[in-house]
């Protein structure tokens, strides 16, 4: 129970400086009146605008009633639409969650086996051309994947249309650049794991015990490479994001990376805000799970926390 | 057999009717959508393009006829004296609502809330219609407007951006100004159909258009595709029929497809500088004349657009019209003056900041390679790439060059020139310069004058001392290119960021 209380604390502590942070930075970066308004314009608008938006205040005051509206669950209005920023945020969201979806399990199912037989088969050609098809899925941006892709299955081929939501098939693209590189975290995260694993003493006494080579797998090999595993899903949540801004971006997906993106340019702060928090709670609480996770996957963890709980 | 026939005859109609919805049905890729379709309240290429088929002006500025005035939703009117005109409005033209035109309508769109009056909305109409003293009803089709001050291009505001005629009873019935931007009620060949934010906007032909040409296309959506290489991608694969902002690198590629194109070329606007002089270094005019005099414009044009723009004769295009002043000599380039005039202003290396963005076509090559000019005079020039306009605007004391565009949003040099350089602009309210109380009195005369003999003279007199006392600087005519899928679809650009989707316009093949 006290270890829940702990890491809820942390978790709020982090929200807490990510909102401040993310305030103050914003507020010295760029002033949203000339952001939003042409250089055409007379000062009286840029007036009006800064008093429309209570950009005329003091800075703290500023803070001081975004906070208070926090609590009541009001994240801001958005300069640029003048509506209500999380209604904005929202209606993106569900453009962003099909691509981040299927692309942890594709990353997950294509990553996880490859890596898993490139440990099974250390050092011969097929480990080989793994990792060196991993190091590439890395070493490419994401950017110029997408485009890559693009050229040659639009602008070439000519069967998927490069941009929007048009079918089914222009899932393929965006979650293929999304997906490949962390499918390439994922194959080498295995494969080392189930190295160490692999050459760990246990195995022998396994063997020696006379399992077959299954069933050594399935109950030694693979329960220990999990709690690496889910460390890594969980860190990998943040990526995700980062990933669906750029694929976005590059396929003209009308998301809430792409949004991310517009409101940082315009200097739109309650959007910007909105979505850091969101995303913020989301890697926060994918953290959480993943800790939790461990307990229920590793006794040695479980255990290690009831001895602590208990002292 | 009977019932085959009819499945067969149906699926054949829906085909055809399918097909016939498609053959004129218009996707364009841009790289933004308004904000608004309120043409008050935002002034960007992304709303001028969407703008021009919901709204009509007053008054029609003809661009494929050389800019000529004719009528529009007023039929005719009477220029009563340099402070007054008087409009004869036509009768039955439909709103998009439903509404008709009638004079509450002309009282409504100059109102104080659409012309920048009201202290607590933001709209950027002030700069071109805060000179409206106010709008009088003579009767329910005539109206006259009624200016603060003489106004030597009174019938060019009602004829132009941001003078769209927008309806009363959208305004009256809106709870806020923000309500009534999101309906975009006008006059013109579309109406707008659906609009989301950062992503879409799709107009559709208005059946109740009241005036010639009609809209070429029963639905035209514009898509946001902020990457340019999608953008291209989407032309060739054919997903789209136009896309916007092609960069003079993509020329070459569009131009080489088999069913697709470039069209457009220099539009009415400039590229070019502003000097803060208030700035230390750049407060001897000596010193910014010198800065002028060491750019090779021609160069510049050649390497970046292959001569598919032009340096323009000073701050003036030919759409000017009478005011165009023909024989006026392309802006000197002369490195030894330069150097001449550095020397006699003591120059003695000090650190001149130039910031910039990556906003207009070729902004930040442009400034490099200037950069690099200036060194050649001896200029110490340091380049400082910005994110935003906020901060290449910002008011400090490393604000010393900046770039920017000189929009010519009336064929007049009060439409471009005294816009950017007059006594009551941005820039001189925003402390980059105090304008010289000679340059004011002519500034005066020249907008409030009605004889056109004497604004010629007048702006000629004002582009020599500017010359000597340069405030900025000419860069090159600013181009717009648009990708065009020949095989489906032909475009007549404008001179400017309009784009006309009527029948005049467009053709689907």
């Amino acid at each position: 129970m006290n270890w829940i209380l702990l890491r809820t604390g942390r978790a709020l502590l982090t929200l807490l400086l990510l909102i401040g942070f993310s305030f103050f930075v914003l507020s010295i970066s760029g002033d949203p009146a000339l952001s939003h308004l042409s250089a055409d314009v007379d000062a009286s608008a840029i007036d009006a605008f800064r008093r429309k938006w209570g950009l005329d205040l003091p800075l703290w005051q500023q803070f001081f009633i975004y906070v208070r509206g926090l609590f009541h669950g009001d994240f801001g209005m958005s300069y640029a639409t003048g509506r209500p920023a999380l209604e904005q945020i929202m209606a993106g969201m569900p453009v962003t969650v099909s691509l981040m979806l299927p692309t942890i399990f594709a990353a997950i199912g294509l990553g996880l086996p490859l890596g898993a037989f490139a440990a099974m088969r250390r050092g011969s050609t097929a480990d080989r051309l793994t990792i060196t098809l991993s190091v590439l899925a890395l070493a490419v941006p994401n950017f110029l994947l997408g485009l890559m892709l693009m050229y040659v299955f639009s602008v070439h081929l000519g069967w998927i249309e490069p941009s929007g939501i048009v079918d089914w098939r222009s899932y393929l693209m965006p979650v293929a650049t999304m997906a490949l590189p962390m499918a390439a975290i994922f194959a080498r995260f295995t494969r080392s794991a189930m190295l160490e694993i692999l050459s760990h003493p246990m195995l022998d006494t396994a063997r020696a015990g006379g399992l077959q080579p299954g069933r050594i797998k399935r109950a030694h090999v693979l329960p220990n490479i999990a709690v690496p595993l889910v460390t890594i899903t969980a860190l990998e949540f943040g990526h995700l994001f980062t990933a669906a801004v750029v694929a976005e971006s590059v396929f003209g997906w009308p998301g809430t990376g792409r949004l991310l993106i517009d409101s940082v340019a315009s200097r739109d702060f309650a959007v910007v805000q909105a979505i850091l928090l969101l995303t913020g709670t989301t890697m926060i609480l994918a953290n959480l799970l993943a800790d939790i996770a461990y307990g229920a996957i590793d006794p040695r963890v479980r255990d290690q926390r009831r001895r602590r709980v208990k002292a | 057999m009977l019932k085959n026939a009819l499945r067969a005859g149906a699926a054949t109609l829906v085909i055809l009717m399918a097909g016939g919805a498609m053959a004129s049905d218009l996707k364009v890729a841009v790289q933004a959508v308004p904000a608004s379709i309120d043409p008050a309240s935002e002034n960007s290429n992304v709303s001028l393009r969407v703008i021009y088929s919901v709204y009509d002006t007053l008054v029609k500025t003809d661009f494929r006829d050389g800019g000529k005035l004719k009528p529009a939703l007023a039929t005719s009117w009477t220029i009563i004296d340099a402070k007054t005109v008087e409009f004869k409005l036509r009768p039955n033209v439909k709103f998009h609502n439903g509404e008709t035109l009638s004079a509450d309508d002309i009282v409504a769109t100059f109102s104080p809330v659409r012309i920048g009056l009201d202290p607590n909305i933001p709209v950027e109409s002030k700069a071109f219609l805060g000179g409206i003293d106010h709008v009088e009803i003579v009767d329910p089709l005539t109206v006259r407007i009624h200016m603060k001050k003489n106004d030597a291009i009174i019938l060019q505001r009602f004829a132009n951006f941001p003078s769209q005629i927008i309806s009363a009873a959208a305004l009256k019935s809106s709870a806020s100004y923000q309500d009534f931007a999101a309906k975009a009620i006008g006059t013109g060949p579309y109406k707008l159909k659906s609009f989301k934010p950062g992503d879409k906007v799709v107009l559709e032909k208005f059946e109740g258009y009241w005036g010639e040409p009609k809209a070429a296309a029963d639905e035209v959506t514009f898509s946001v595709v902020p990457e340019l290489s999608t953008r291209v991608a989407g032309l060739v694969s054919g997903q789209f029929d136009l896309i916007t902002e092609v960069g003079p690198d993509d020329i070459k590629q569009i131009d080489a497809g088999k069913n697709t194109k470039v069209v457009g070329g220099p539009i009415l606007n400039i590229l070019g500088l502003f000097y803060d002089s208030t700035n230390d270094v750049l407060a001897d005019p000596r010193i910014r004349e010198a800065l002028n005099l060491s750019i090779d414009r021609v160069k510049l044009v050649n390497s970046f657009y292959g001569g598919r723009t032009e340096v323009p004769h000073g701050w003036q295009m030919p759409s000017f019209g009478d005011m165009y002043l023909a024989d006026r000599p392309l802006p000197e380039y002369n490195l030894q003056k330069a150097k001449a005039l550095l020397k006699e202003a003591g120059y003695n290396g000090a650190e001149i900041v130039y910031r910039t963005r990556n906003y207009y076509t070729k902004q930040i090559e442009t400034a490099q390679i200037l950069q690099s000019m200036w060194k050649a005079a001896g200029l110490n020039i340091k380049l400082e790439i910005k994110e935003n306009g906020a901060q290449v605007f910002a008011d400090d004391d490393r604000r010393m060059i900046v770039d920017g565009s000189f929009s010519a949003y009336y064929p007049d040099p009060l439409g471009q020139f005294w816009r950017r350089f007059g006594q009551d602009t941005t820039y001189a309210t925003g402390k980059y310069w105090k304008v010289d109380p000679d340059m004011v009195a002519m500034g005066d005369e020249l907008a409030t004058s009605i004889d056109t003999a004497r604004r010629r003279e007048i702006f000629g007199k004002m582009l020599d001392k500017f010359d000597k006392e340069p405030n900025g600087a000419v860069l090159y005519d600013l181009a717009a290119f648009m990708g065009e899928r020949s095989d489906r679809v032909s475009l007549k650009v404008l001179p400017n960021e309009y784009l006309d989707l009527t029948t005049d316009g467009l053709s689907f093949k």
